[in-house]
């Protein structure tokens, strides 16, 4: 089950052999057309067009005096409200995903580095580690995390009982949910890193061991550029998620110092009478901040391959 | 060689594997978990260990014990299934036309395919909700089953095209120019040379569908209505304490899908080895 | 992709000499083929020789159908082949990287040819030329399981088991190391002899060239420079890029100063020199190279005097002096022409007390020197 581990390529990995992927050579737009009908139809149908609903919810406006009642409207109040009264809950979100994503690379790359170059025969064995836990249910696992941690678990007992935890708790506070978050996403960024580190010739890790006595300097001049499109792909796999999630908050964090934006936008959504058009504006003012960081993410580190 | 750089070597040669399998068990720590508290002899809620009766085989005996948990189960089943089928389907035919043919649109059809996965679940979720309350209810399309399928299809369509998309991009050229040297026309090159290579990565996004519709919870639960899968299943009965149950079937799935990927794997090594 | 279209033309059986008429292919801005004709008579080992990237590859696809050319026409005979797909061609490939399908066996490699023509005992036929190949053995193998040179005996048996009117090979030794290329061009050669096929063989080792083909024919920007016996080929180039390109020459510019008997002279500063009229590449007046092959050359301490003028050259310094045995290469700097290069077989032992430093004299027989263009 490699399948996770082709995603490496969204950061424009897999490439025929003899260099760069080649550029498709063959005119056809019939035939290239016919096979494109269905799938973008469904995306037009079931991505683009809900996307333009969710726009315009964003900018209705309520009946005065009518909670639940709004009428259609270029209003951007509800983006005013969403910016002004959850500043701090975009903020968790992207220092929490951030962190998230940082922590996951660190404990990634060694696993990744592990099944590509020391592994050998063991590679499928730890591939099927690293998707298999996906089954047992995200949410089960996360409220296994939360029994782990809890207060009178064997985690918090112990660092209690060394001094070393000083409000008491690791559940409701912000640290539980950045492990719940690298927790749940990191596969995303195992896989990609592993298929962007197998494809790579171990022979040029070698000679850039003979360039650079320092193991370290071989690892960051060799190794890493070398997985670049992979830690790429794994981190915005990470990252995306990870900021749009709020099962962790609602499950390890806090009720109130810990919701993220995802928590605002489910209960506005699900919880608050006439909550629509806030949690519509909440949700492009997130997929907004989201798409321009992966932008300038992508710029800065990435190929254009990536599209 | 000193016997420094004696350790040093031998410390840069293991501590990744070490490290490797430090956190291949932070992976596990949750399963193992769900994995002992299945076995719980718990009282009101199945949070902390009862040594009294525990172990039990209770909730092993009787999975389906619990109202509607094996139906939540079923579901999730059927829609990744589903999902699957359809999204494999179109991502395949999208993959190929974005790899094999140069045409007007293609940029924006990559774009177009990239988008979805660049976008937080929870949007996905909160606009397809919008859409099937305020556009396709006229139509008598309620919240259920069916939209978790549509839905799901959507979100898995991605992957599944850039998974067949890398395996077609690394597949070597000159072969299809070798079948056409060797009679195939084009029909017969593809069917005989090109599809044949490009399936393990159908097989792989296949499956890589199936995991992430059998695992979703922030979509389904936008989409659902009353329908409920295996994940909000779970996620529901959190609040009045999930029963052990859900611990036996989370499990079991676990289980289910290492031994099929491995019976896999070994049916695919014993096909690639000679025959002898 | 085309999975919905089945072919439509037909398979063309075509017998006869390999024809390039005109061949021209470009690519967006660039000429990879230029004006290109050549016959390759049927039944014989043709090698196509020319360094990087001067379309040799270019020239096999389009025998091959896998490119179609710009202008010209490609012929078996008398059949017109140009604008056919590949697989209605009598033409099989051995491809420069083998482009063995690796989801197959050995053996469904080989029967792929004939299975996708009908043929009725595919099975037996492949398994009766892998026998050809002495691969026998290895036939349930994949091809990820074979070394680099079973790969290449199987690429070579998945072309010849289909008949074809010409098989071409694109650098099919190109991946092996030397020892391993030499059993297979004995191979190859002794292929070629049993089944009597037209073998194009694209190269750019020149050994590899002169040792297997009937034919060589030298390319270079996209044109033939040269064609004809490796022994003619090598004793009498026609151009400068031949005569450096196929062994070493010691080449000396100058202009046509008039004729001597059936010899032209050519002069260049002080320098005369003499070529049969039958050995220049061309007519009266202007400039010319005349060249002649280091191993044709011998040196001398003293001038040789006039008995062999126009065919000496001298004196110039010995710059370097490396003894190997059973020859000795001497390397000579001559004022106003340039480093000459002279092998001599050790025959007589007195000869070595020549030391870097010294002066020399070149001479050799005047039959063996050549004119050529510029
Ligand atoms: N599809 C193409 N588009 C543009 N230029 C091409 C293409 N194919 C080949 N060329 C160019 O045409 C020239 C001839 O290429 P060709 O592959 O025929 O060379 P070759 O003689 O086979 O070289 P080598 O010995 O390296 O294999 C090269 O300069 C190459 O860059
Ligand atoms: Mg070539």
């Amino acid at each position: 089950m490699s399948a996770l581990a082709h995603l490496g390529s969204t950061g424009g990995g897999a490439q025929a052999p003899g260099g760069a992927a080649p550029e498709p050579t063959k005119k056809g737009g019939f035939t290239a057309y016919l096979l494109l009908l269905p799938g973008v139809l469904w995306l037009l149908v079931f991505f683009v067009a809900p996307m333009v609903q969710l726009a315009a919810v964003s900018l209705q406006s309520q009946f005065p005096g009518y909670p639940g009642y709004y009428y259609r409207d270029v209003n951007f109040g509800s983006y005013l409200t969403a910016i002004t009264e959850y500043l701090p809950h975009f903020g968790r979100s992207l220092l929490f995903a951030g962190a998230a994503t940082l922590f996951a690379f660190v404990l990634a790359y060694p696993l990744a580095y592990a099944m590509a170059f020391k592994a050998g025969k063991w590679r499928g064995v730890m591939m099927i580690c690293v998707i298999a836990p996906f089954f047992t249910s995200f949410i089960l696992r996360t409220v296994a995390w939360r029994q782990i941690l809890a207060d009178e678990g064997p985690i918090a007992s112990t660092l209690r009982f060394l001094h070393l935890l000083p409000g008491g708790h690791i559940t409701e506070t912000w640290v539980a949910v950045v492990a719940g978050l690298t927790y749940n996403f990191l596969p995303f960024m195992v896989l990609p890193i592993y298929a962007s580190l197998e494809r790579a010739d171990p022979k040029i890790i070698e000679a850039g061991g003979d360039l650079y006595a320092n193991g370290l300097t071989t690892f960051r001049r060799v190794t890493l550029p070398m997985s670049m499109p992979g830690v790429l792909a794994g981190t915005l796999l990470t990252f995306i998620p990870a900021a749009g999630d709020y099962v962790n908050a609602e499950l390890l964090g806090s009720d109130t110092s810990t919701k993220m934006v995802g928590n605002v936008i489910e209960s506005q959504f699900f919880k608050v009478l006439g909550g629509f058009p806030v949690a519509a504006a909440l949700s492009f003012t997130l997929m907004a901040v989201i798409l321009a960081l992966v932008f300038l993410y992508v710029r800065r580190y990435g190929t254009e391959e990536l599209l | 060689m000193t016997t420094g750089q004696r350790i040093r070597f031998w410390i840069s040669d293991h501590i990744v594997m070490l490290v490797a399998l430090f956190v291949l068990l932070y992976l596990f720590l949750p399963v193992a978990y769900t994995f002992a508290f299945s076995f719980n002899n718990y009282k009101k809620s199945n949070i902390s260990w009862n040594p009294e009766g525990s172990p039990t085989l209770d909730h092993w005996q009787n999975p389906c014990g619990p109202a509607g948990i094996c139906d939540a189960l079923t579901t999730s089943i059927t829609v990744g299934g589903i999902a699957t089928l359809v999204a494999t389907f179109l991502g395949t035919l999208l993959a190929f036309a974005l790899v094999r043919y140069r045409f007007k649109g293609r940029g924006v059809g990559n774009i177009l395919v990239f988008i979805p996965m660049a976008t937080p679940e929870i949007v996905l979720g909160a606009s397809l909700l919008t859409l099937f309350v305020q556009g396709f209810s006229q139509f008598g399309l309620k919240l259920g089953f069916w939209t978790i399928v549509l839905a799901h299809i959507m979100f898995c369509l991605s992957f599944v095209v850039v998974t067949v998309k890398a395996r077609l991009q690394s597949l070597d050229p000159r072969l299809e120019e070798a079948a056409a040297d060797l009679y195939a026309d084009s029909f017969s090159s593809f069917w005989k040379v090109t599809f044949p290579l490009v399936l393990p990565g159908i097989v792989s996004a296949a499956l890589l569908s199936f995991s992430l519709s059998f695992d979703d919870f922030i979509i389904t639960n936008f989409v659902s209505g009353d329908t409920s899968t295996f994940p909000k299943y779970v996620y529901v009965s959190y609040l009045r304490g999930i029963p052990a149950q859900a611990n036996v079937i989370g499990f079991s799935m676990f289980v289910i899908a290492v031994a099929l990927v491995v019976l896999g794997q070994v049916i695919g090594s014993r096909r690639r080895s000679p025959v002898k | 992709m085309g999975i919905f279209s089945k072919s439509t033309g037909g398979f063309r059986e075509a017998k006869g000499d390999l024809i390039l008429e005109n061949v021209t292919k470009s690519f967006a801005t660039f000429t990879a083929v230029d004006d290109l004709s050549l016959t390759v008579p049927r039944g014989s080992f043709f090698a196509l020789l020319g360094p990087s990237g001067c379309g040799k590859t270019t020239t096999l696809r389009m025998v091959a159908g896998l490119e179609q050319p710009t202008a010209g026409r490609v012929k078996i005979g008398s059949t017109d082949l140009t604008g056919s797909r590949p697989y209605e061609r009598p033409v099989n490939t051995v491809f420069q990287s083998y482009a063995l399908f690796p989801h197959l066996t050995v053996r469904d490699n080989v029967a792929f040819g004939p299975k996708r023509r009908g043929v009725a005992d595919a099975v037996a036929e492949a398994n009766k030329t892998l026998e050809l190949v002495q691969l026998s053995h290895l036939a349930d193998r994949k091809p990820t399981q074979l070394s680099g040179g079973q790969q290449q005996r199987v690429a070579v048996a998945r072309a010849l088991v289909n008949h074809p009117e010409v098989l071409l090979l694109d650098e099919p030794l190109g991946a092996l190391d030397l020892k391993l290329r030499r059993e297979m061009q004995v191979e190859l050669k002794r292929i070629q002899m049993e089944v009597g096929l037209t073998f194009v063989h694209v190269t750019h080792d020149q050994e590899e060239a002169m040792t297997m083909a009937d034919t060589v024919a030298v390319m270079n920007l996209g044109k033939i420079e040269q064609m004809g016996a490796p022994e003619v080929l090598y004793d009498l180039p026609r151009t400068k890029f031949v005569a450096n390109f196929l062994g070493q020459s010691n080449l000396l510019h100058g202009t046509v100063q008039g004729t001597d008997g059936d010899s032209v002279v050519i002069g260049s500063g002080d320098h005369k020199v003499k070529v049969r009229q039958a050995r220049m590449a061309t007519g009266e007046g202007g400039e010319a190279i005349f060249g002649v092959r280091p191993e044709k050359t011998r040196i001398h301490d003293t001038d040789p005097g006039p008995q062999l003028s126009g065919a000496s050259i001298g004196p110039g310094t010995l710059l370097d002096v490396s003894f190997s045995g059973v020859a000795t290469q001497y390397l000579v700097e001559i004022p106003g022409v340039g480093r000459w290069a002279v092998y001599e077989q050790n025959l007589d032992l007195d000869r070595i007390d020549n030391k870097p430093g010294d002066q020399v004299w070149i001479s050799w027989n005047p039959g063996h020197a050549f004119g050529v263009r510029s």
